[in-house]
């Protein structure tokens, strides 16, 4: 069988070199092109770790009103009534107040505890804790918790075991922040 | 004599291999600037969405201070950043329970992606209340 050739078509070493040409333009589109990708998965990475951090702050800021209601709760809770001091010899912990469903968005976010500010029950302070945290499936737990001490006025055998408060004052400046 | 006499040789890329290429990268190009697209959608409403709550959390700081003893219920202000107009509004709503309110601020924005708002939501006390002195029961 003979194979005629096209008297227009190169062969031999001007076919290589005309297919080495088309091979370096595809080559080039394809540096190009990995160029490009990288650049924009560069920037890609760039808006997510953007929208990463401002989800963050949005839930750390929710966390954080939360923590702010639950502290106004606790302080008007206190003023209206007498809280009996429960003792305990592990930390101090006294009471535990549930904020009610109809006051928060989240309620079931916040727990809310009242604690002693230390052992020494003869301290005029004592410390509120409101700690809240949002869980939510697929991305990491997220916990921020906010102190404040309160002055407080005790009568009926003051702060001991079975005294009552029977006046409580904010005390500025005296806020402790965790996150 | 050149056996090729009258037949001028080839130069430069092939037809075929020019269209493949420009096709490649036309495909690539496309996919890739629709990423982009998204990337800087994204980007701006997260520099956006960051000031509206900057917005947001400054209001709800200074309602926390002044809402208490105060018989404004709502507000709404403009705010301009950066040619883009952000809409706050505010809400002070008693709460069933007494001796609380409720505070509720939205702020709102329109860009090239569309209208979004972000909330935030809280509970102060009534100072009133608070100050009060109650004898032990």
């Amino acid at each position: 069988m003979t194979i005629y050739s096209s008297p227009l078509e190169p062969s031999g070493p001007a076919m290589q070199r005309q297919s080495a040409r088309g091979l370096v333009t595809l080559l080039f589109c394809m540096i190009l092109l990995t160029s490009a990708t990288s650049l924009i998965f560069t920037l890609t990475r760039t808006s997510l770790a953007e929208q990463r951090i401002i989800t963050n702050e949005y839930r750390a800021e929710t966390l954080r009103q939360d923590c702010e209601a639950g502290l106004d709760y606790a302080r008007v809770w206190l003023s209206r009534h007498s809280l009996i001091w429960e003792i305990n010899a592990g930390g101090g912990y006294i009471h535990s107040l549930v904020i009610p469903a109809n006051l928060l968005a989240r309620p079931e976010a916040v727990e809310l505890r009242v604690d002693y500010l230390s052992q020494d029950t003869g301290s005029p302070f004592i410390q509120i804790q409101a700690q809240a945290s949002w869980n939510e499936t697929g991305i990491s737990n997220s916990l921020y918790r906010v102190r404040q001490f309160v002055h407080y006025t005790a009568i009926n055998g003051s702060a001991s075991a079975g005294g009552t408060i029977a006046r409580i004052e904010s005390v500025p400046g005296t806020w402790d922040d965790h996150e | 004599m050149n056996s090729t006499t009258g037949i001028k040789k080839p130069r430069g890329s092939t037809l075929v291999g020019a269209l493949v290429s420009t096709l490649i990268l036309s495909i690539g190009m496309a996919a890739l600037s629709r990423l982009y697209i998204n990337n800087s959608l994204n980007s701006h409403y997260s520099q956006h969405a960051a000031t509206a709550l900057a917005y947001a959390r400054d209001k709800i700081e200074s309602l926390r201070y002044q809402a208490s003893n105060s018989t404004m219920t709502t507000g709404s202000e403009q705010l301009e950043d950066q040619d883009l107009t952000y809409r706050r509004d505010w809400q002070i709503s008693p709460n069933p329970v007494s001796d609380y309110r409720t505070i509720s601020i939205t702020v709102q924005w329109h860009d090239s992606s569309g209208d979004h708002r972000i909330g935030l939501k809280t509970l102060i006390g009534d100072q009133t209340v608070e100050s009060l002195t109650f004898a032990n029961q």
